[in-house]
């Protein structure tokens, strides 16, 4: 067992805590209040997934939208022309996803650094591209419309249940031996390929497990605005916010990406509230200090100088 | 002498035009301490390279325990025996000493997944610090000792120790010679690259000399002092006489 790295006693009670909290709003909260919880519950769920492939061993996607977006589509496609259940339906999204991600990440994840980020980059970008050109499949640049949910409840809990796998996934695997491995591959992966890991095979599996669960969210949440077209959901703006959220928070930590998204999704939206004409230079301007005031995330700046009880719930 | 654990055929390594190994032939016997020596630039690291896959060969053949391993992967000749350390220290700084401990990969190597074993680890090669210590932290010779601890995770057959007592101080360089001394006594076998020729030549069992990609001399220490070929590799006397 890594020493530090997994979900402490504070730690799992604040998660169940935080799991509560947020199992009780479509009870009280305002239809926008839901509608916020909910895009803010699919943000953080992205950057967790993030995180399980960039975060951990260093190798940094630009393009996860890809996996976003055609998630999103297999599931559309499967309610509209299937007419299965958006449930299924979001998740067979997600296995689309995870089957794509096998041979992309084979094949990609023998690239280092930029190279690897451009190459997904350009992934994402070519999906883009065909679906908006195979129009007899897809719609093409019409994009793909949903029946109108009625079922806002049960999206909000299936998307929470998603959000909250991924928090387990990443605890269990920050808890594992393979954590450990993963880890190590960001730190030296000759290092650690002469010590008889397969990191290959280590990289993959992350990888795959990284586009299921945007997979399943895409789905979802295409079902949630029964609207999509190529640029919504293969929009490059879907995977810097990955990438953003979760270096805020604190990339490779299990807390990082859901402090960074929950914390810059309440940001945005505050400053687009009050300051609509300059909310966006604000928001960049944040950003650029937590480079480089924080480079290494809030959460594990917290942790080095809060007390015992804050690192340990951060898993620090 | 036990059978060759490791045996080297006609090893050859090209970078463009610069002849690095050019035809290195060489048998390591099981549970003996062999020391490779020779000036900079003479083939030493890149020999260890090709032998752990990390640089291809352009000819030749390397056998462990009767395996062909050149063109496997680095890590699956790691798993089947054959573990190397780096000139340079290579630890995983980010991680724990604990942490570091975990990486290597095995059936043996899950054994350190108990703190007690983990700890025992740290002690047989000398290393006193706590395990949840951040390696990051650890001065240039512990980082050292615990490279040397972490190679032993998985239990390997053959340990190439590319110069293991660089940059270290005499009392922890005597240390690990002691390290690698218990290792053969319990049938391992170790190859040695290193500089430090007083120990080296208390430490082998026998040496090997490259010399710009060469193998010129392989037997026993005390001889070696004595060979032309070393001699002249070393102290250039060769061109004095020019």
């Amino acid at each position: 067992m890594s020493p530090g790295a997994s979900l402490s006693r504070t730690g799992l009670a604040a998660a169940l805590t935080l799991l509560a909290g947020l199992a009780t709003v479509p009870f009280w909260g305002t239809g926008y209040g839901i509608a916020f919880s909910l895009l803010l519950l699919v943000s953080a769920g992205l950057a967790l997934s993030w995180n399980l492939i960039s975060g951990l061993t260093g190798y940094v996607s630009f393009g996860h939208a890809a996996f976003f977006g055609s998630g999103a589509y297999a599931a559309a496609l499967l309610i509209t022309d299937l007419h299965w259940h958006w449930l299924p339906a979001s998740f067979a999204g997600g296995c689309l996803a995870a089957a794509l991600a096998l041979p992309v990440g084979a094949i990609l994840l023998r690239l280092k650094g930029a190279f690897f980020a451009v190459s997904m980059l350009g992934l994402a970008e070519i999906l883009r591209y065909l679906t908006g050109q195979w129009s007899s499949l897809t719609g093409g640049g019409k994009g793909v419309y949903l029946p109108p949910v009625n079922t806002l409840t049960a999206v909000y809990f299936v998307i929470l249940g998603v959000t909250a796998t991924v928090f387990a996934v990443t605890s269990y695997i920050l808890r594992h031996p393979m954590g450990v491995k993963l880890r190590a591959i960001r730190d030296d992966e000759v290092a650690a390929r002469c010590l008889g890991v397969d990191t290959t095979r280590l990289k993959v599996l992350a990888f795959v497990l990284s586009a299921f669960f945007p997979g399943v969210l895409g789905g979802l949440y295409g079902w949630y605005v029964t609207y999509i077209e190529p640029d919504s959901v293969f929009n490059a703006g879907i995977s810097l916010n990955m990438l953003v959220m979760t270096f805020f928070g604190g990339a490779g930590t299990l807390w990082g990406p859901v402090v960074g998204a929950a914390l810059l999704e309440v940001v945005k939206e505050y400053l687009w509230a009050t300051l609509p004409s300059v909310y966006m230079i604000i928001f960049g301007v944040l950003l650029v200090l937590n480079i480089v005031v924080l480079p290494k995330g809030l959460v594990v700046w917290l942790g080095a100088r809060g007390r015992p009880a804050v690192r340990e719930a951060a898993g620090l | 002498m036990t059978a060759a654990v490791l045996q080297i055929e006609g090893l050859v390594k090209h970078f463009g035009g610069l002849h690095v190994l050019d035809g290195v032939d060489l048998d390591l016997a099981g549970g003996r301490i062999v020391g490779l020596l020779g000036p900079n630039g003479s083939g030493k690291t890149t020999l260890f390279n090709v032998i752990t896959g990390l640089v291809s060969a352009d000819a030749g053949a390397v056998r462990f325990e009767g395996r062909n391993i050149v063109g496997l992967p680095p890590d699956v000749i790691a798993r089947a025996g054959l573990v190397r350390t780096f000139q340079l220290s290579r630890i995983f700084s980010e991680l724990t000493v604990w942490e570091n401990l975990l990486v290597p990969g095995g059936p043996d190597a899950a054994r350190v997944l108990a703190r007690r074993h983990a700890a025992r680890l740290l002690e047989r090669v000398g290393l006193d610090v706590a395990l949840n210590v951040p390696a990051g932290s650890l001065s240039y010779g512990q980082r050292k000792l615990l490279e040397l601890a972490r190679a032993l995770v998985p239990n390997p057959e053959l340990l190439l120790l590319d110069e293991p007592f660089a940059g270290i101080n005499p009392v922890l360089c005597q240390r690990v010679a002691d390290v690698v001394r218990s290792l053969v006594a319990e049938g391992r076998t170790c190859f040695v690259v290193g500089h430090e020729m007083a120990l080296m030549m208390s430490l082998c069992d026998e040496v090997a000399v490259l010399h710009a990609g060469h193998l010129i001399f392989r037997g026993e220490p005390r001889a070696c002092r004595r060979d032309p070929a070393v001699m002249e590799a070393y102290m250039g006397t060769g061109r004095r006489r020019a």
